[in-house]
């Protein structure tokens, strides 16, 4: 029964994380006085694009890059429990959040061989710049996660969650405001969109990483990428918005702050890479130390 | 068995390989794996009491060994790098003068063997010394220009005098050098001269150990030997200073005495500078070796990096300090030697290790790329392999001992860390080919599949200690378990716990397995077939792309990351060194000046010597 569960529950990410995608697209278009297109669009292109009859390889490791990709993201999914039902803890798994923060390189990881193994210079250089906008935010991101550790004296994520309850005044996002601004922030380049979209950045790079698949390949890491925003947005809801007690709460909470990085990304232009890691071990990284000391003091 | 007869036998020997090898290639290499294997079965599988060499008896100095406890663990480690990195020697060294290099190396092992199995300080010592001057001679015979080694055997030989004065004190204090008895009469040094034994010693180990700012000895000394060496230095050698920090906390004093006479105004300094400073080092190295280029000096870097998280582990509390200790000593010691010999036997096919001239060997020598693929998984630290254990026992006893700043920095340059591992399998194994190596033979000779096979063993001991790593932690639990007897409660059933979290390796490797298979079957299999391309069919705005176009990405690799970083990276020790060596040279310059035999210096003299007089008699009225 719980593999089931387990199906169902990464189905109903996908298709939730899709249809973000295709939301995405339709209110930038609006914003930017364009129709855009349908909702319903990405579901169409990846369906489009699993049918393709040409598919292109450059090699073993270029085949693997969506497995390893599909792996690192419905993996870190599962770790990450969606709702407070047992069905949906998925394993009983209230282990480390350092865990989950190393199993979700797994699949970045083997997408940059294969990237590489296209042999496409844009590609090698969208990689390396993926690699340091990781480098730049993770720190912000890791001072917040230090923050919550110390408050709730652990590194299970389960404990987390419960020291936010009792109301949403024990959310860690009005509780802990100064852990919640740096990875709020670093959520930003963690999304890789607008300001933060160097990795791919189409004028410049050509889609960067991208540029060498297509059909197939490109359907998997579509459907990976959906799965894995997701995955990375459910883990924000637990640790700063007190998780949520069924999936409909979930699915609310996700929206909210799946907002956040669209409209910023929708006003502001593209940073330089060296410009984002200025930023990112700027400013949150210093309200981060902040936060740390002060609680470090109490 | 380790006894008398093992003492001598192995001299013997390895003079034999020497004298053989100018006879016959394949008797010596016979010889070479046979006295290995002698080694092997002497030391690891025969657990035997030790042995003692008398020395100067009238001064009570013995040349003591036995076969106990935390020495063991290094002994089979040692075993182990070495095993894998004398297979890839045999097959890369061809020419007569090559024996001397076997030789040393061989020796070198032997005496690492002994020092690991040392019972006093002097042996300890001597074991010290001779493989800092067989080190010396190694690097001196591939740098002809002598400098790396000068720089080696200088920074080294402070070190050994650090030691040999610590040594002394000790000795004067307690009368003994050794261990067993001086963990029980340690309290008859007294406090200050404590201080200054445990500095001493440190400082000593510290330069062995390549702590930052102590490391500029390191990537000459690498970059210019052999590679087989550099793997040995990177796996084992530099695991000879945190032996001896080992031995000087866990056994000449116990780990609490010396937190609390580092213990002012209640801050407990010990710590802080182990926690610190390992920290730093990581972050420093780290950031270097994404600077970096060549795979050597990657590698080097990372390898200094890695000694940073060991260093930083001393700092963690007794209990946790030597099982994270432990634990990333191990995982570091496999997976530089698997990284080095991979890029031995690179270097070996291509004659490079220089990242400009490699790329796409992954089409040469795909089984290399397998191996050198795994290790870099697990030294990034990625779940589920063995890296993350160490990573993981690290963080989180950072956490728990309340060192939230060395945490952060540790995490960071965990995190930089993928940057490097990334960029050595980029350059060196994917893109495009160099058309030099495109004709490259993988199995040209029997020694290169033999090298291949034997290249594969640690990645695939990753593997499974990632997945089921009980053994390993219960095997070392038992070595340990002299100095930390309740040390398996870190373990239950099948999880890895500590105060604030745990997790089960098995339940997530065979998460990840499950997911992979799944995903490999309906990608690769169902799904329809991929038509192969050439390495230059790629879209390049609508440009036909030929081989001479330069698509291999390897300079400015992190520009973006490396503009942010310059002050850091522009920085260096050398300048450091060379400022204060200006600064004495300076003062040296005036005190030359008043010893000149001239009227001007006279006088200045005189008015000096006055000027202070005036001040003493003053203050004392």
């Amino acid at each position: 029964m719980n593999i089931v569960w387990t199906v169902l529950g990464i189905i109903g990410v996908y298709i939730y994380g899709v249809f973000l995608m295709g939301l995405g697209r339709k209110i930038s278009a609006r914003v930017q006085l364009r129709y855009g297109p349908p909702v319903y669009q990405n579901y169409i292109d990846i369906l489009k694009l699993w049918t393709k009859k040409t598919n292109i390889s450059h090699g073993i490791m270029f085949d693997l890059g969506p497995v390893f990709l599909l792996t690192g993201s419905i993996g870190t999914l599962l770790l990450i429990p969606i709702a407070a039902t047992e069905q949906l803890m998925y394993f009983g798994f209230s282990g480390d959040i350092i865990v989950i923060m190393y199993l979700m390189v797994f699949g970045s990881l083997g997408f940059a061989l294969a990237a590489s193994q296209g042999a496409n210079p844009f590609g090698i250089m969208g990689i390396s710049r993926a690699l340091t906008l990781l480098a730049a935010y993770e720190l912000p991101f890791i001072l917040g996660i230090v923050i919550l550790m110390m408050d709730a004296n652990s590194a299970s994520l389960s404990n987390i969650i419960s020291h936010q309850a009792g109301g949403y005044m024990n959310w860690y996002i009005f509780k802990q405001p100064l852990a919640a601004i740096p990875a709020f922030i670093a959520l930003l380049g963690m999304m890789g969109k607008q300001p933060f979209d160097i990795p791919i950045a189409p004028q410049e790079i050509a889609t960067g990483p991208m540029a060498e698949f297509g059909g197939k390949y490109l359907g998997m890491m579509m459907s990976s990428h959906a799965i894995f925003m997701t995955a990375k947005y459910i883990l924000f809801v637990n640790l700063f918005l007190g998780g949520a007690g069924n999936p409909i709460n979930m699915i609310f909470k996700v929206f909210l702050i799946w907002l956040f990085p669209l409209f910023v990304g929708l006003v502001y232009p593209r940073f330089k890479t060296s410009q984002a890691v200025r930023f990112f071990w700027g400013v949150p990284s210093l309200i981060g130390l902040i936060g740390l000391i002060i609680h470090w003091l109490r | 068995m380790v006894n008398v007869l093992y003492f001598y036998a192995m001299i013997m020997s390895i003079v034999l390989i020497y004298i053989i090898g100018d006879i016959s290639k394949i008797l010596r290499n016979i010889l070479a794996i046979f006295i290995f294997l002698y080694s092997l079965v002497s030391t690891v599988f025969v657990n035997e009491a030790g042995f003692t060499i008398n020395v100067m008896k009238s001064m009570n100095l013995n040349m003591s060994f036995s076969y106990s406890g935390i020495g063991t663990f290094f002994v089979i480690l040692n075993h182990i790098a070495f095993g894998v990195i004398l297979i890839n020697i045999l097959n890369n060294i061809n020419k007569k003068r090559d024996n001397g290099f076997l030789f040393n190396i061989f020796l070198i092992f032997y005496l690492t063997t002994l020092l690991f199995m040392s019972s006093n300080l002097f042996t300890f010592f001597i074991m010290w010394e001779f493989i800092s001057i067989l080190i010396y001679f190694n690097i001196g015979i591939f740098d002809k220009k002598e400098n790396s080694g000068l720089k080696y055997i200088l920074m080294n030989a402070l070190g050994g005098m650090s030691l040999l004065l610590a040594m002394a004190m000790i000795f004067n204090f307690t009368g003994t050098l050794d261990f067993e008895r001086l963990s029980s009469l340690y309290y008859l040094i007294p406090r200050s001269q404590a201080i200054v034994i445990i500095l001493l010693f440190t400082f000593a180990m510290l330069i062995k150990s390549a702590f930052w700012g102590l490391h500029t000895w390191v990537k000459d000394a690498y970059m210019r030997s052999n590679t087989c060496f550099t793997a040995y230095m990177s796996s084992v050698l530099s695991k000879i200073g945190i032996f001896g920090l080992i031995l000087l906390f866990y056994k000449i004093f116990p780990y609490d005495y010396v937190i609390q006479i580092f213990t002012f105004y209640n801050i407990q300094f010990f710590r802080i500078f182990f926690t610190i400073g390992g920290s730093i080092t990581a972050i420093l190295a780290t950031i270097m070796a994404i600077k970096e280029q060549n795979v050597k000096a990657i590698l080097t870097y990372s390898s200094i990096a890695q000694v940073g998280y060991i260093i930083a582990s001393f700092g963690l509390g007794y209990r946790w300090s030597i099982i994270s200790i432990m634990t990333i000593t191990t995982v570091h010691l496999l997976i530089k030697t698997s990284l080095f010999s991979d890029l031995s036997f690179i270097e070996y096919k291509t004659g490079q290790t220089d990242g400009v001239e490699l790329g796409g060997l992954i089409k040469v020598i795909p089984f290399t790329f397998v191996s050198t693929l795994i290790s870099i998984i697990a030294l990034a630290g990625i779940v589920p392999l063995m890296g993350f254990a160490a990573k993981w026992i690290y963080f989180e006893n950072m956490f728990i001992s309340g060192h939230y700043i060395a945490l952060i920095i540790s995490f960071l340059a965990s995190t930089l860390a993928f940057l490097y591992c990334y960029k050595i399998l980029s350059i060196v194994f994917l893109g495009i080919i160099n058309e030099k190596n495109s004709s490259i033979n993988y199995f040209s000779s029997l020694g290169d599949s033999i090298v291949t096979i034997v290249n594969m063993i640690i990645p695939i001991a990753l593997v499974i200690f990632g997945f089921y790593p009980y053994p390993f932690f219960r095997f070392m639990f038992e070595k340990i378990s002299k100095i930390l007897p309740s040390a398996n409660v870190f373990l239950s059933g099948n999880f890895i716990e500590s105060s604030i979290g745990y997790w089960n390796p098995l339940n997530i490797a065979t998460i990840v397995v499950i997911i992979f298979v799944s995903m490999f079957i309906i990608f690769v299999l169902l799904m329809r077939k991929p038509r192969k391309v050439s390495q230059y069919d790629i879209a390049m705005s609508a440009e036909p792309v030929r081989s001479h176009n330069n698509l291999h990405y390897v300079m400015n690799f992190y520009d973006g990351f490396l503009e942010v970083v310059k002050p850091i990276t522009s920085k260096s020790s050398k300048r450091f060194y060379g400022k204060i060596y200006g600064f004495i040279e300076d003062i040296g310059d005036v005190l030359r000046k008043l010893h000149l035999n001239s009227l001007t210096s006279k006088n200045i003299l005189t008015g000096i010597i006055i000027i202070v007089l005036i001040i003493v008699i003053w203050s004392a009225v």
